[in-house]
């Protein structure tokens, strides 16, 4: 059986998701003897338009994403989502919250007109998704997790439930006991709960669990002192894609 | 029998337990917050003492354990594994020591879970009785668990200058022989202890607004019940009340395959019957899909399904759950609803 082709594509994002693939360090020479990887330019020089699975990081920002999303999508077989950007929009789409010309005004100045750009999204919101791997940045123990699951033709074991199934686990203090807020009870675990661990609230970029109780963790944040603004600001930083827009 | 141990020999028995054994002992983790730990040194925060984050039962039925390792070349091979090594856990209070009990039934009973009983069976528990309740949010005395009379190795009581060490095991009795510096308890000490039990008394309460065994038909007849619909909207389906249970004991397992793609091991890891996908089936159906039917459940396994099958409460009262929960869902507040809207009927 010849080895699976795999290709890494970076749209809008700081590429700090296939970075993190690059930590893997000595399991990335267990990973290139399951798959073989000809295109990662992070990584390496070679390059290749012939590809089974596609590992895109960041979200689309620019119609001419568009159409390279698209040209990927018809050229894999399977379509991974990398990273927040790619998964639920990241960061990227607090701009969406303004007028694009204004959003152009305020990074580019006067070169404005030289820019195209777009309400920021996903790659599900362009094109089919098979799998996703949540996270700003990705788990790595993730992402073999999922390499694995398609060489096996299973459904990969990402969590579904909350951060505060991992926190609790870990014998971490609660943030909300110490006085901190945290939008662990609301988001999708995996990252080992690597913020509220070193004492920091999570901030959501693994996105929401399946049937986040918002109303009531909204009062639980206003509650522990915040503004409903405030609030709202939180659950933005990483959720502000609206696929209705 | 019962012993006196001195308050200064305290620490000789701790060390001289940790010769042959690991020792697990209670540590602050940040003022007001406690775990048990691995302890270099006996330290019991008696005074100020709250409910670990965790129970002991983490070194009987770890958060994740390998139950097998495989590998598939040449051929199938698969060897089961048991951990477990011999470990006293020091410091165990009752309502912690009846959780472990419940553990050994559910663990033994229609099948021995044999990475369960191992550990077991190489544990010793030191109990420390509670002459004062701990914290708010504990209703031991509520569920019959202030008291204990097994379930534990030794089990001391401070009796200001001493520790008066109850022999429960002859394990127990192994072992202070072994380890410890005492002196034979004699009758007045027993008088002395058995005052202290029955002043003790009025300082824990019955919070419950009914007797604890009234609850399983209480529960029973509360599917419909308006506090399930309440507690819906305020849970919010975080799991932690289930982590932090001394007898939640539901866990999921799962293989895992390592990157050669021929060899992994099977594990299991602690399941919480309020996540979502805890009663999801392979077709795609949730046979809890809303937050407050899980809560229902959770509530029917503590005060209805479990005891009814074993005859005995299967919440221990450490009000773990009641603090730990972010939107401050309680155990007595819930109980007293649904007896309350049943006497209402």
């Amino acid at each position: 059986m010849s080895k699976i082709k795999a290709a890494f594509f970076s749209f809008t994002s700081c590429e700090g998701c296939q970075l993190t693939v690059l930590t893997l360090e000595e399991q990335l020479l267990e990973l290139v003897e399951l798959i073989d990887i000809v295109t990662f330019r992070e990584a390496m020089s070679e390059k290749s338009d012939v590809y089974d699975l596609a590992i895109v990081e960041g979200s689309i920002s620019r119609n001419s994403e568009i159409t390279q999303v698209k040209k990927i999508r018809d050229t894999a077989k399977v379509v991974v989502a990398l990273g927040a950007c790619a998964t639920i929009g990241g960061v990227n789409c607090l701009k969406n919250q303004y007028e694009m010309d204004a959003v152009k005004k305020i990074v580019y100045g006067s070169m404005a007109d030289n820019f195209d750009t777009i309400p920021a999204r996903p790659i599900e919101a362009v094109i089919k998704v098979d799998y996703k791997i949540h996270g700003c940045p990705i788990d790595k123990d993730e992402f073999v997790e999922v390499v694995k699951a398609i060489l096996q033709e299973r459904k990969p074991r990402i969590p579904e439930y909350s951060v505060c199934v991992e926190c609790q686990m870990k014998e971490n203090i609660c943030l909300f006991e110490k006085g901190m807020v945290c939008l662990g009870p609301i988001t999708r675990a995996g990252c080992k709960a690597i913020c509220p661990t070193y004492n920091d609230g999570c901030v959501g970029c693994r996105g929401l669990i399946d049937d986040p109780n918002v109303s009531s963790h909204k009062k639980l944040l206003t509650d522990h002192g915040l503004t409903i603004d405030e609030a709202i600001a939180k659950y933005m930083l990483f959720g502000s894609y609206n696929k209705n827009a | 029998m019962r012993v006196l141990i001195d308050k200064k020999d305290i620490g000789f028995f701790f060390e001289s337990l940790k010769e042959e054994n690991t020792v697990y002992g209670v540590k602050q983790k940040e003022p007001g917050f406690y775990v048990f730990d691995e302890a270099e040194t006996f330290s019991d925060p008696l005074d100020k003492y709250t409910p670990t984050l965790l129970p002991p039962k983490k070194y009987l039925f770890p958060q994740k354990e390998t139950l097998l390792k495989f590998s598939t070349t040449p051929s199938l091979k698969v060897k089961q594994l048991i951990e477990f090594k011999k470990q006293v856990i020091f410091g165990v209070r009752p309502c912690d020591i009846h959780g472990i009990k419940l553990l050994d039934k559910v663990f033994t009973t229609d099948h021995e879970d044999k990475n369960y009983t191992q550990k077991r069976a190489n544990t010793i528990i030191i109990g420390i009785d509670c002459m004062k309740p701990c914290y708010k949010y504990a209703y031991c005395e509520s569920v019959g668990c202030l008291d204990v009379e097994d379930g534990f190795d030794v089990l001391l009581t401070d009796m200001g200058d001493c520790f008066y060490a109850l022999i429960g095991t002859a394990q127990g009795e192994a072992i202070i022989r072994k380890n410890a510096r005492f002196i034979n308890a004699n009758k007045s000490d027993d008088e002395k202890i058995k005052c202290m039990k029955e002043e003790r008394r009025g300082l824990f309460e019955n919070k419950f607004a009914t007797d604890i065994s009234n609850l399983p038909l209480l529960f029973k007849n509360a599917d419909n019940d308006p506090v399930w619909d309440e507690l819906n909207d305020r849970c919010l389906g975080c799991g932690r009340c289930n982590i932090v249970c001394p007898t939640c004991y539901c866990f999921d397992v799962f293989d895992c395959v390592d990157l050669n793609m021929s060899s992994g091991e099977r594990c299991r890891q602690w399941d919480a019957c309020t996540l979502k996908d805890f009663a999801v089936v392979a077709t795609g159906e949730n046979f809890r899909s809303t937050r407050g039917q899980r809560l229902r459940h959770r509530f029917n396994r503590k005060f209805n399904y479990l005891m009814t099958k074993h005859n005995t409460s299967f919440c221990v009262g450490c009000g773990r759950c009641s603090r730990s929960c972010p939107v401050k869902i309680d155990v007595v507040e819930t109980v007293n609803a649904v007896v309350n809207n049943r006497k209402t009927k």
